[in-house]
């Protein structure tokens, strides 16, 4: 019901929206005739009209000025409506499972275009050419550069040149030739069309379009390989397009009679010269946004930028060249991303990430949305029976021909061989798109009659194979159970496994004395790390390439974020004292050590190796602490709770000083407090690991809701005596500071502490007071005590009920003190503080 | 079939092309870098590999050499570590590596997929008892991320221990306090690796072709 309002109220929105358009466009169409502009008829007038014309007689205080802009008006209008059919689209998800976003896009534009129709009896909104190639296309297609799983495409690399240069060819050639030989047949009737038109026409009909690709196999997931072959199969046959498209357009101009043998292999020298040609301005201008990253680090806010102007330079660059442009963004995409990636700031990177996808996404929508809009126009409107149906036919068909046949060839010398399945999917994949409809567009129409008759053949193959096969896409896949993506969600197990796993494959490649894929990728790693890395990469980033150590930087981010995000579930800070506290501790030990605790631990620490898998559970300590309810001191703590955060987190962190300035937008990134937190968090996820193996932690019953999701942490093998008991005395610390907090309730960082004996999930970047650094190891932990009792003071009242158990207290300090001497863990320098003392009566001076 | 017969005088070829599944040509070729590797000896001993150039630069070197002595991928149940390897045994590891057949049922594919997984795991769990300590583990990792010089030792501890915790927390998932993780037995690391492509990924073009004589 809502979603069927929401959708009335906006085809309200677009009919008055298209209405002021269309009000807009009949104002504006008195004074153009010409259409090729922009994506809203352009007024060539503006500059014309504005208060110059009219002689003035009295000051007015608002004008009118339309004409000034009208152009940028209509183009920013333009891109609102067709965002806000994507909007609409998206809002119905059980439309967009049936039927792809983008065949909707185009049913929307074909409303749209109705409307400007009704209202101006012509259209004077349409798809150009320049628009599309210029302003519309290099972004999408930087974008699949800039995010190409480089490893997937380059290992399938022989496959998709073999699909892009001969599938290309093949389909060109066969359309052509088919439509020729239907024509000489008397299939379509009387046409002025001859043969070589025939093959400018099946040329630009041949190309797979990328936007349509992405579009339709985005929804789809299909498995890596086949979605790779595809796709970069759309993107690099734009070479050959271009190339063909030139020549027989070239060959249309010459006329037959001119054609001979060297214009021939003009024609096959200019496909290498543009494709390798367009590849290479490519990879230029990806090691120069490369290198040029390298040195961004004072300009970080426009750094992002340097991404897309380059990435347009080099579309622009190829064009002028007539070069590839597809061919040359897509390596400058994929070339400059891993440097780009670690060059650059984080933040930077992902500005990048976002950005272009706003602009790939967005223009890809608007291309779809124009492309319906182009339709309702009665000019482009010439009927052919005979060859638009044979067309739509033959393209149909010589794409499975063309791909079995070449898959066939493949398949002989494949590894992993396509399978039956895979190849109907990549035939029925080769969707035309807008690419086509542009070529077509560009085609002169004094050289060839029937231009009108091609559009429009071009935009009903577009239309069907974007719609009807994207339609069915989904369901043949699911119907032939073809392969899906998979999770794309590695663990690090398996990131590690698969570094080993290449490891293994190349040595045994170099034992096996084969030359192999592997091997060509190992020579090649081992030049780009020892030449490209070190000239094109900032030092301080080389270390962060490695992509294990990306997952684990990733598992770390993943735990802060969870953690902040418990923490604010529950209500930010508050969080810490209103929940009612039950803390029990239970020790589990050995049942031969359970006599004594001290001399247990000592023994331990002593080299008694813990692997008696009978354990009896033995209740050492038990503090139950019962309910506080602090409502009174409330305002009091948050200021304290500030205090205490500014007094111990990282000085440094988002601090803002200007937030109006343009430039400013330092967050403290150093180095070493990111590699120090890391170690940290591992350190406490070690903790949790190792002493929920032992069993003796002290088993914290803590009535949160996060505390019942740490527990659920798994519980581990330890290593070594030396750790093992390293481990158990950790959890005396814990336990002890749990007990400490446990009725210093008002403490106000007592849940980052209370939460550690399960700790799998925790951030130490926000528990950093709890484990000093060295530098830091200085009575660290008496100031936060002298801090924690001067937070206490106001809460007083809230203090009533004491330690419950002193004794256990002081003998668990003792403990700690008698196992530390004799732990031989460098680690535990730096990991275990003095611990903060139980302050069971605080003084009750308050320096606040 | 016709080239089978056409290679007289090579009958120990035949109970080897039908165990490990190598063409007559393969064996050819693997023969001849056996020889090479060997200097003309009838075994390989850890020596030889470790003259290998290209292999220099591996950092999991020592790993996959000691796969190439350990019983257990030469034999179903075999067990322990031998000093040198004949022809026979290096062509049996080399058929770990084996692309799989095109036409293979289901059952074929998990029985390729266990076997090439068993190689990976035998060569993380160096002591055989059938699990993989963490101690093992980060063993393993911390040579593997050795020759990358980026990565000090202390991080590569870190990430054994998490890639740990994380399996501990997959293939457990719950645990009660007094229970106790072994270790990464062969069933969580099938499980674990279950969307791990290998079957396909795990394998080597073994040409016909000899390319020995560009390996140094």
């Amino acid at each position: 019901m809502a979603t069927s309002w929401l959708f009335k109220f906006f085809l309200c929105v677009f009919l008055m929206a298209c209405g002021g358009l269309s009000l807009a466009s009949e104002e504006a169409e008195t004074q153009n005739t010409q259409r090729d502009t922009g994506t809203g008829s352009s007024s060539n007038a503006t500059g014309d009209f504005g208060h110059g014309a009219r002689p003035i007689t009295t000051l007015r205080i608002v004008t009118w000025k339309w004409h000034h802009i009208t152009a940028p008006y209509l183009v920013a209008l333009w891109i609102l409506v067709a965002w806000l059919c994507k909007l609409i689209i998206e809002s119905n998800h059980h439309v967009t499972n049936i039927i792809p976003e983008s065949a909707l896009l185009i049913c929307f534009g074909f409303m749209l275009g109705g409307m400007i129709w009704g209202a101006d009896k012509v259209q004077t909104f349409m798809l150009t050419p320049t628009v599309f190639f210029y302003f519309l296309l290099p972004q999408v297609i930087l974008d699949a550069g800039y995010h190409m799983p480089n490893k997937l495409f380059f290992t399938n690399l022989g496959a998709i040149l073999v699909y892009a240069v001969i599938g290309t060819c093949w389909n060109a050639a066969s359309l052509g030739l088919s439509l020729w030989g239907c024509h000489m047949g008397g299939l379509m009737g009387d046409l002025d069309i001859g043969l070589l038109q025939y093959l400018l026409f099946g040329s630009l009909m041949a190309a797979v379009d990328p936007v349509a690709v992405i579009a339709v196999f985005e929804q789809v997931q299909v498995n890596g390989v086949l979605f790779i072959i595809v796709f970069g199969e759309s993107l690099l046959n734009d070479g050959v397009t271009v190339v063909l498209f030139n020549v027989f357009d070239g060959f249309v101009s010459l006329g037959g009679s001119q054609i001979d043998a060297a214009q021939i292999v003009k024609g096959v020298v200019s496909f290498f010269v543009v494709a390798f040609g367009g590849s290479l301005v490519g990879i230029a201008f990806g090691l120069l946004i490369s290198l040029l990253t390298r040195f961004t680090k004072n300009i970080q806010i426009i750094e992002p930028g340097f991404i897309f102007v380059m990435g347009y330079l080099s579309y622009l660059t190829a064009e002028m060249l007539s070069l590839s442009a597809i061919l040359s963004t897509v390596f400058c995409g994929v070339l400059c991303q891993k440097y780009v990636r670690a060059n650059m700031h984080e933040n930077s990177v992902q500005t990048v990430k976002y950005a272009m996808k706003v602009f790939a996404n967005g223009s890809e929508t608007i291309i779809f949305v124009f492309l319906g809009i182009s339709a309702i126009d009665k000019i482009i409107w010439v009927w052919n029976t005979g060859f638009i149906l044979l067309t739509v036919f033959f393209v149909f068909v010589y794409r499975f021909i063309g791909v079995f046949f070449l898959t066939w060839i493949l398949n002989r010398y494949r590894l992993v061989p396509l399978e039956f399945i895979d190849q109907v999917i990549m035939s029925y994949g080769g969707l035309r798109g807008a690419v086509a409809y542009g070529l077509a567009g560009m085609l002169d129409e004094n050289k060839i009659k029937e231009k009108n008759l091609m559009v429009c053949t071009a935009l009903i193959v577009v239309y069907c194979t974007v719609i009807w096969q994207g339609i069915t896409m989904k369901p043949l896949v699911t119907w032939l159970k073809v392969k899906r993506a998979e999770v794309n969600e590695l663990t690090l197990l398996e990131k590690m496994t698969n570094k080993m796993f290449n490891h293994t494959l190349v040595a045994i490649e170099d034992i096996s004395g084969q030359i192999g894929h592997n091997y060509l990728r190992s020579k090649w790693k081992y030049f780009e790390e020892k030449w490209m890395s070190r000239i094109l990469m900032k030092p301080s980033a080389m270390k962060k390439q490695d992509e294990v150590f990306n997952v684990f930087h990733q598992l770390n981010l993943k735990d802060a974020m969870e953690y902040v995000a418990e923490a604010e579930r529950r209500g930010s800070l508050e969080f810490i004292r209103k929940e009612s506290v039950v803390i029990n501790f239970r020790k589990r030990f050995e049942s031969e050590y359970s006599e004594d605790m001290p001399d247990m631990r000592a023994n331990m620490s002593n080299g008694h190796r813990a692997t008696s898998t009978t354990r009896d559970p033995i209740p050492s300590v038990s503090v139950e602490m019962h309910k506080h309810t602090m409502k009174a001191m409330t305002e009091a703590e948050a200021v304290n709770a500030h205090h205490l955060l500014d007094q111990h987190l990282y000085k440094s962190r988002n601090q803002h000083r200007h937030g109006f300035s343009r430039s400013d937008f330092i967050i403290n990134k150093d180095e070493k407090e990111v590699q120090e937190i890391f170690k940290r968090t591992m350190k406490n996820r070690m903790e949790s690991f190792q002493s929920a193996k032992m069993g003796v932690s002290p088993k914290t019953v803590i009535k949160h809701a996060k505390m019942e999701h740490q527990q659920k942490m798994p519980k581990g093998k330890s290593i070594s005596q030396t750790k093992l008991c390293y481990s158990c005395d950790e959890d005396f610390e814990f336990s002890e500071g749990d007990s400490a907090s446990g009725y210093d309730l008002p403490y106000p960082s007592f849940p980052m502490r209370d939460s550690r004996p399960g700790g799998g999930i925790e951030n130490s970047a926000f528990v950093s007071d709890l484990y000093p650094t060295d530098s830091l190891q200085t009575p660290d932990w008496l100031a936060e005590g002298e801090l924690d009792s001067s937070m206490m003071a106001p809460s007083l009242p809230g203090q009533a009920s004491p330690p419950s158990s002193p004794i256990e207290m002081r003998r668990l300090g003792l403990l700690r003190i008698s196992t530390r001497s004799t732990d031989t863990k460098q680690m535990n320098n730096d990991q275990l503080p003095p611990p903060p003392r139980p302050s069971p009566s605080p003084p009750p001076s308050s320096h606040m | 079939m016709g080239a089978l017969q056409s290679l007289p005088g090579r009958p120990e070829y035949s109970d080897l092309a039908e165990k490990t599944g190598f063409s007559f040509e393969q064996i050819g070729v693997l023969h001849k870098r056996f020889k090479q590797l060997s200097h003309n000896e009838e075994t390989l001993r850890r020596d030889h590999f470790n003259e290998i150039h290209d292999l220099a630069f591996n950092p999991i070197r020592t790993q996959i050499i000691e796969a190439f002595f350990d019983r257990r991928n030469f034999h179903q149940d075999g067990e322990g570590k031998v000093q040198e390897i004949g022809f026979e045994e290096f062509v049996v590891v080399m058929s770990h590596f084996r692309p799989p057949s095109v036409h293979m049922t289901e059952e074929q594919r998990e029985k390729t997929r266990r076997e090439k997984l068993r190689f990976l795991f035998n060569m993380h769990d160096t002591d055989n008892d059938g699990t993989i300590t963490l101690e093992e583990y980060r063993h393993v990792v911390e040579e593997l991320l050795s020759r990358s010089g980026t990565l000090e030792k202390e991080t590569a501890k870190c990430i054994a221990d998490a890639a740990m915790l994380e399996v501990a927390s997959i293939s457990v998932g719950h645990m009660e306090p007094d229970e106790f993780y072994e270790g990464i037995t062969f069933e969580h690391f099938l499980k674990l690796l279950d969307g791990f492509e290998i079957e396909s990924r795990m394998t080597i073009r073994f040409l016909n072709m000899d390319t020995t004589t560009l390996c140094k």
